[in-house]
This record gives structure tokens, sequence and C-alpha cells, in this order.
């Protein structure tokens, strides 16, 4: 009784974990073309942009404004690839404990690469805030919060002994089943 | 693998066959085809002694040792 119980809460738990990373998924993608589109509009009507940041009377010149907009839109194009695929393998991650399989070398590999995705995602971020913030100081209405975040290496750190935890249970998994 | 599994020789000086002793060992047919094919990897006290008390053999008689050459 108790086990159906267990069993019956842990699905709705990754039921609702899978349905959550669908939606952040779709986010992902729907963020993500958004910004690529305007990137591609900026640079079609870059001489426009230029003469509005010209009037704007931006604190530098309005091609470097212009470059680091742009800048920013690529590396926050490629945080959210990033973040993407993170989602895509934690997808998967969630789907092999749903089919009561976990212990794989497959997700180990999955969790070493979302690992390595989080390192990405925090190196990413750097250039994102060092150029948000020089914007921030020439441009009156920018403002800027991205940047480092211990979390985040705290996080891959998280991941990467959790793939060395999978690849051992799928080292000890293999063991069991010859074991008669 | 260096380790034998002699289970066939034994069923058959028994004259048993191995769904009769998976059932009195109350171990699948399946685990014991692999014991007997040789495939197994590792193999449970229990099972060993639950195979030794129904063959009333020793260990011994169920597994051999070949050095590889």
């Amino acid at each position: 009784m108790t086990e159906t119980v267990q069993a019956k809460s842990g699905d709705a738990l990754l039921t609702t974990a899978s349905v959550l990373v669908s939606i952040f998924r779709v986010m992902a993608i729907a963020i993500g073309s958004i910004l690529v589109v305007v990137m591609v509009g900026i640079l079609f009507k870059q001489v426009d942009v230029m003469q509005q940041l010209a009037a704007d009377k931006v604190g530098a010149p309005p091609w470097q404004v212009l470059t680091a907009i742009e800048l920013i839109l690529g590396f926050v194009v490629a945080t959210i690839a990033c973040a993407h695929d993170w989602l895509k393998q934690l997808q998967r991650l969630i789907a092999s404990v749903s089919e009561g399989d976990p212990f794989a070398p497959v997700n180990a590999d999955r969790l070493t690469r979302m690992g390595w995705l989080t390192v990405a995602i925090q190196l990413l971020a750097i250039p994102v805030g060092g150029i948000g913030g020089w914007l921030e100081s020439v441009v009156k209405e920018a403002t800027s919060d991205f940047g480092i975040s211990l979390g985040g290496f705290l996080l891959a750190l998280v991941l990467f002994i959790l793939a060395r935890v999978y690849r051992r249970g799928a080292e000890m998994r293999e063991e069991l089943e010859g074991t008669v | 693998m260096p380790i034998t599994v002699k289970l066939d020789d034994l069923l058959h000086a028994r004259r048993m066959t191995l769904t009769e002793l998976a059932e009195k060992v109350d171990i699948t047919l399946a685990n014991l085809s692999i014991l007997k094919t040789g495939k197994a990897k590792a193999m449970r006290f229990s099972t060993l002694e639950a195979i030794c008390q129904v063959l009333e053999c020793q260990p011994g008689d169920l597994l051999g040792y070949q050095p590889e050459d």
C-alpha cells in the first residue's frame, strides 16, 4: 500500500518535472528565436539605429554601442542555446528515471554534459556582464544585472559529482545483472 | 573466464532437468540458464547453498578452475 502511494507521488514528481522542463524548453526556443530576429533586424537597420543612438546622445560613438548590443545579444543567444541543451539532457534523464533504468552510462554522460554546459553558461555571463556594465555607463536607460554566480559553479560541481555517482551506479548495476 | 560451472554434468548424473532444479531451488530458469552456460559474472552464497542442498554436492563439485593460457 505504502509502496503504491510512494510510486504514485514519485510519478507525479516526474510528470511535473517533465512538463516544467518542456515549458522551459519552449520558452528558451521562443526567446532565442526572438533575439536572433532582433539581432538580424538591427544589422539590416543599422543606419537607422545608429541615427537614433546619435539623436539620443549616448556617451560613446553609436557604432560602438551598436556593436556592444549585437555582442550582448549574441552571447545571450549562445547562453540560451546552452540552457536549452541543458534542459534537453535533463528531460532525457527524467525520462530514464520514469522508465526505471536511470543507472546507465548514458546518464553519467548526460550529467557530465550538463556540468560543462553550466560552466559554459557561467563563462558566457562574464562578457555579457562586462559589456552590459559598459552600456550602462554610456546609455542612460540601460540596466544590466548579468554576472558570474557562485551558485552556478556549485551546481556544475554537483553535476560532475553526480555524474561519477551515476557511472559507479551503472557499473554496480551491470555487475548485479550478471549475478545469479 | 577461468571459473567453470559444471551444472550440466551434475544434472546429467542426477537425471534432473534444469526446470526441475529451478523449481526446487526457487531460482528462475533464466538465471539458472545463465549459470549453466557460464555467462554469470558472480554467484550468491545463497544460490550456491540452495543448489548444493538440492543436488547433494559440495561447491567444488559445481565449480571448477581452469587457468587461461
